[in-house]
């Protein structure tokens, strides 16, 4: 059962229903804050109680892969293993066992259980970039160029952020560190070539 | 294909800390989905996902804030000076390098001050659902806060149905009366004892009057 509740931001004293949907800033009645707030009929949905697994009744009536005493409702979409009710988890229509979810988050095969991505062509970009922003740091794409290219080309299929994006970032980093590497090379031959002549 | 996913609602900003000024180093950004409003927490390297499904979303609430005065404060009193000082350096010494270098000072701080003053008043937006209560850190002004709760209501609508105003505090007080009473119920419950067995088969009570050992009970 739901409490049908909206809090003051500020204070955490319910509003009043009066204050609901009124389009405009309204103080509160608790902390005279002024307050908005926009209500939808979920807040007066009741929640219903979750379900519990059901026991097996007759001998060799179907049971649930991770309790064996209660009654398999349904199969995992993605293991095909018999879940009781309790075990019977549904996202989108689609119905998994507790540790098909856990997978499929965890390897980003249900991308609406992702909640995390690295964001590997800025990371890159921001190796081939940053070094050259001051004149002091430059010395640092020694190190920071290479690791860029590495890991534009280790991460070039790797998933970019969730909204949209191109590749332009890792092209952008492969181009910047590949002529930094050239740099360093170039100053390391003359280096080695002028100090040769020295001798 | 993600590129059809999701449409931008609001661009990144700095989500902030519970101060007036007090920042975080993350950017939040919302975009939204077929069937939820995404929010994107992004540091530079890396982007965390919150989905807030248009059937699960119960209200949204928005707080005034002082941030918009703190920042004018801020930026108008040195933007005064300067301007003081440009007339300064103008009206009595004649000094047009004093003079033009004041005015381009005045600009880096007024375009930002004029920005704050016309962007409208300062909120704090917060998302809420039967189970969380989640800031929104975007919607920071309050004509951008109803710009995109506008355009989320059809879609909320679409998946909720619609409540009119006017019914909306009889059917709270509804929903809350019932909650009380099932709360109530749950409590009685809660201190109900059952009854326990028969006084006559168990222990005789310190309460009960025995007679002694050895007499006899009268008989009745």
């Amino acid at each position: 059962m739901t409490m049908a509740v909206v809090k003051c931001p500020k204070c955490q004293s319910p509003l009043e229903p009066g204050l609901f949907n009124t389009g405009v800033l309204q103080p509160c009645g608790s902390c005279q804050t002024p307050v908005q707030a926009e209500v939808f009929p979920a807040l007066l949905r009741t929640i219903a109680p979750g379900a519990e697994g059901e026991q097996v009744m007759l001998e060799g009536e179907a049971s649930c892969f991770y309790h064996p005493v209660k009654k398999a409702v349904r199969p995992c979409d993605a293991c095909g293993r018999f879940l009781c009710a309790l075990c019977d988890c549904e996202l989108h229509g689609q119905h998994y066992c507790p540790s098909c979810l856990e997978a499929g988050r965890k390897k980003g095969k249900i991308k609406n259980l992702e909640n995390r991505r690295v964001l590997y062509d800025s990371l890159a970009l921001r190796l081939a970039l940053y070094p050259w922003l001051f004149i002091i740091t430059y010395i640092f794409s020694i190190f920071a160029a290479p690791a860029a290219l590495f890991i534009a080309i280790r991460y070039w299929n790797a998933p970019r952020s969730l909204v949209h994006r191109t590749k332009t970032r890792l092209v952008f980093a492969v181009i910047l560190s590949v002529l930094q590497i050239a740099f360093w090379i170039f100053v390391g031959v003359m280096l080695f070539t002028r100090g040769a002549n020295d001798v | 294909m993600s590129e059809k996913e999701y449409t931008r609602l609001t661009r990144a900003r700095r989500r902030l800390g519970e101060g007036v000024l007090t920042v975080s180093a993350s950017f939040a950004s919302l975009w939204l989905g077929r069937d939820h409003l995404l929010c994107i927490d992004g540091t530079g390297f890396s982007e965390e996902y919150k989905r807030f499904y248009f059937r699960d979303i119960q209200a949204f609430t928005l707080r005034r804030t002082s941030r918009r005065l703190v920042i004018a404060l801020l930026l108008g009193v040195p933007l005064a000076l300067l301007l003081l000082m440009a007339a300064a350096n103008l009206g009595s010494t004649g000094d047009e390098t004093g003079f033009w270098v004041c005015t381009c000072l005045a600009v880096i701080f007024g375009v930002p001050f004029l920005y704050n003053l016309f962007a409208g008043p300062s909120v704090r937006c917060y998302l809420q659902t039967a189970v969380q209560t989640e800031e929104l850190p975007p919607l920071n002004r309050l004509r951008r806060a109803n710009k995109v709760i506008n355009r989320l209501r059809p879609l909320i609508a679409q998946a909720q149905g619609e409540i009119s105003r006017e019914e909306l505090p009889q059917r709270v007080a509804e929903v809350q009366a019932a909650a009380a009473a099932e709360a109530a119920a749950s409590t009685r419950a809660q201190n109900y004892v059952a009854p326990s067995v028969s006084p006559s088969l168990s222990a005789p009570s310190p309460l009960v009057d025995t007679p002694p050992p050895g007499e006899v009970p009268p008989v009745l």
